[in-house]
């Protein structure tokens, strides 16, 4: 491979706000995918807090019902719109043209267009809160008969997800139009790295999946104002069909959410094991077998909402059926690093914890792919514990791992180990002990979304909330670490790593403005 | 202002030839196409 940079006359870097405002640089507009999704990190991180304070003891202390179930629904919302989704198109933007030899996206300017939605729609959706009734309170999943009664806050949420949504459509589009037609000569698809074709699946999902949100809460828009009745029963309508048609869209949603950070894991365990990805081939398989399983699985979600007994069959069957290439993978990593001459670097740490968090959360959606078992399960805490630990510990873990890992890449500098190594250990310590003891209590029968509950859970209560405050602390350890990294610090060499893959480790760190303005080649 | 950010008088463009360009219409009007259509069908399913 060449090492090929821009002449220097290209590389004059825009000053000032008009530099953020107008850039079209996939570098820039990756920064501002990575900070908005960090901020929006700590805001939803902050309305968990209120949930987890509620939740310390039985009884009501801190906030009012109404707004406690608001904190669960917003926290969700901008957790998966605002936090886990941009972040990783954040990654998508810095690392995909460096990694496939491009000098930028293939739309610059749609691209510009699909971050500068964002901020405008998570406002509207904080102000929300503010409006009289307030905001939704239905959950993530914003069910009818509920969402077709809430006040203004919830045409207001409905307008976030259309814009959040718009964003993510135009966002995929660019990756795709980018990954199909930019590629350096010589890189084949079966060459590409393995984040960049876990993306290239996951823009195909979220075109097929968000238009069907978007009519979804289209469908809630017009019940709500327009004299329909799709969803209303008054009208004729069916409140279960919103949640088919939500859960058509949300099933393939969180896979949205996992197949990237399976990406970057798939990037960070082969250079600090010092061996080549194994199983490159069925990598790529596994990960287009679990998209398409991820559109005919959805009614796992309603299990019991009341379908023929074909029908829970064989959404039961299918559902298993997805734990095949989620093994793949899983296994895929374990005989990367097996022999190999393993290092623990902080993103190698975080690596190794989401092979072994995911998978516990793997496993318990396995449990809860049962369908009698899940009538036991649904709508418990048992839920909550399953999808942090593939949300968190899959999804959020894995961003850490890329940032850490790319961090010296961006900024040039070495971040700081030691603090580095606090924040993995806190963060990890504090997970489970806020989550794994809601295992116990939605065994045991505490329902989700409630500000109060009997006795008895108090105990794992308690300590769920003293995890959660030593997790949500421990996040300000990574700004530092990032202020520090981008302030000054050890210079970084090109490579950063021992001989890691990949064309971005061919260009100095940090790299020049405009890269790859002469294509390499890829042998 | 757009123009001027992607440098000066020898406009670094993205694309490389027109060959790449007519490759990016054409993977961009078969995606748009495609979302539009399914987005007007998960409403209009429910009007037939
Ligand atoms: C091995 C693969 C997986 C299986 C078999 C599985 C199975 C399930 C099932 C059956 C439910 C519904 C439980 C109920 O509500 O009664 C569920 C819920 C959920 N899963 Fe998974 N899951 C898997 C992986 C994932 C991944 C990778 C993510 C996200 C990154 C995820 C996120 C969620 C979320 C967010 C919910 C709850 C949605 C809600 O009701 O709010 N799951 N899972
Ligand atoms: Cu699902």
């Amino acid at each position: 491979m060449t090492t090929t940079v821009a002449d220097h006359h290209h590389d004059e870097v825009p000053k000032g706000i008009t530099r953020w405002l107008f850039t079209t640089n996939h570098k820039d507009i990756g920064t501002l995918y990575l900070w908005f999704s960090f901020i929006m990190f700590l805001v939803g991180g902050a309305m968990s807090l209120v949930i987890r304070a509620e939740l310390f003891q039985p009884g009501l202390q801190v906030v009012d019902p109404h707004f406690f179930n608001q904190m669960t629904t917003v926290h969700a919302l901008i957790m998966v719109f605002g936090a886990v989704m941009p972040g990783f198109v954040g990654f998508a933007n810095w690392m995909i043209p460096m990694m496939i030899g491009a000098p930028d996206m293939a739309l610059p300017r749609l691209n510009n267009w699909s971050f500068w939605l964002l901020p405008p729609a998570a406002l509207l959706l904080v102000i929300s809160l503010f409006v009289p009734g307030g905001g939704p309170a239905s959950g993530w999943t914003l069910y009818p008969p509920l969402t077709i009664q809430g006040g203004m806050g919830m045409d207001f949420t409905i307008f976030t997800v259309h814009i959040l949504g718009m964003s993510s459509i135009l966002g995929s589009i660019n990756i795709i139009a980018t990954i199909l037609n930019m590629r350096a000569p010589g890189m084949t698809l079966m060459k590409m790295p393995l984040f960049v074709w876990t993306w290239l699946i996951t823009a195909f999902l979220l075109l097929a999946a968000i238009p069907v949100l978007a009519g979804a809460v289209t469908m809630l828009l017009t019940d709500r104002h327009f004299g329909t009745a799709f969803f209303d029963p008054a009208g004729g309508g069916d409140p279960a069909l919103f949640q088919h048609i939500f859960w058509f869209f949300g099933h393939p949603e969180v896979y949205i959410l996992i197949l990237p950070a399976f990406g970057v894991i798939s990037q960070v365990i082969p250079t600090f094991s010092r061996k080549p990805l194994f199983g490159y081939t069925s990598m790529v398989f596994a990960s287009a077998a679990i998209a398409f399983l991820s559109f005919i699985v959805w009614a796992h979600h309603m299990y019991t909402v009341g379908m023929p007994l074909s029908g829970e069959l064989f959404f039961m069957y299918a559902t298993m059926l997805i734990a095949i290439p989620t093994g793949v993978k899983i296994f895929n990593w374990l005989a990367t690093m097996w022999r190999g001459s393993l290092t623990f670097e902080t993103p190698m740490l975080f690596a190794v914890s989401v092979v072994c968090l995911f998978t516990m959360g793997g496993l318990t959606g396995l449990m809860m792919s049962i369908t009698p078992a899940d009538f036991q399960y649904h709508d418990t805490y048992y839920i909550v514990a399953h999808f942090h630990y593939t949300i968190f510990a899959g999804s959020v873990l894995s961003m850490f791992a890329g940032i850490y890992y790319w961090l010296p890449k961006w900024t040039g500098h070495m971040y700081d180990e030691t603090l580095g190594k606090w924040h993995f250990w806190l963060t990890v310590i504090g997970f489970n002990v806020t989550f794994f003891p809601q295992h116990f209590l939605g065994l045991a029968g505490m329902p989700r979304r409630i500000p109060d509950y009997a006795l008895q859970f108090t105990e794992f209560n308690q300590i769920s909330t003293i995890g959660s405050l030593v997790m949500g602390f421990a996040q300000l350890i990574l700004l530092v670490v990032v202020v520090k990294a981008i302030r000054g610090g050890k210079k970084a060499s090109a490579e950063v790593w021992e001989n890691p893959e990949g064309l971005e480790w061919s260009l100095p760190s940090p790299p020049p403005y405009h890269t790859f303005a002469t294509a390499p080649e890829v042998r | 202002m757009l123009l001027r950010q992607r440098c000066g008088e020898s406009l670094m463009t993205a694309v490389a030839n027109d060959a790449q360009k007519a490759g990016i219409r054409k993977t961009v009007t078969i995606l748009v196409v495609f979302v539009v259509a399914v987005f007007t069908w998960s409403i209009v399913k429910y009007l037939l």
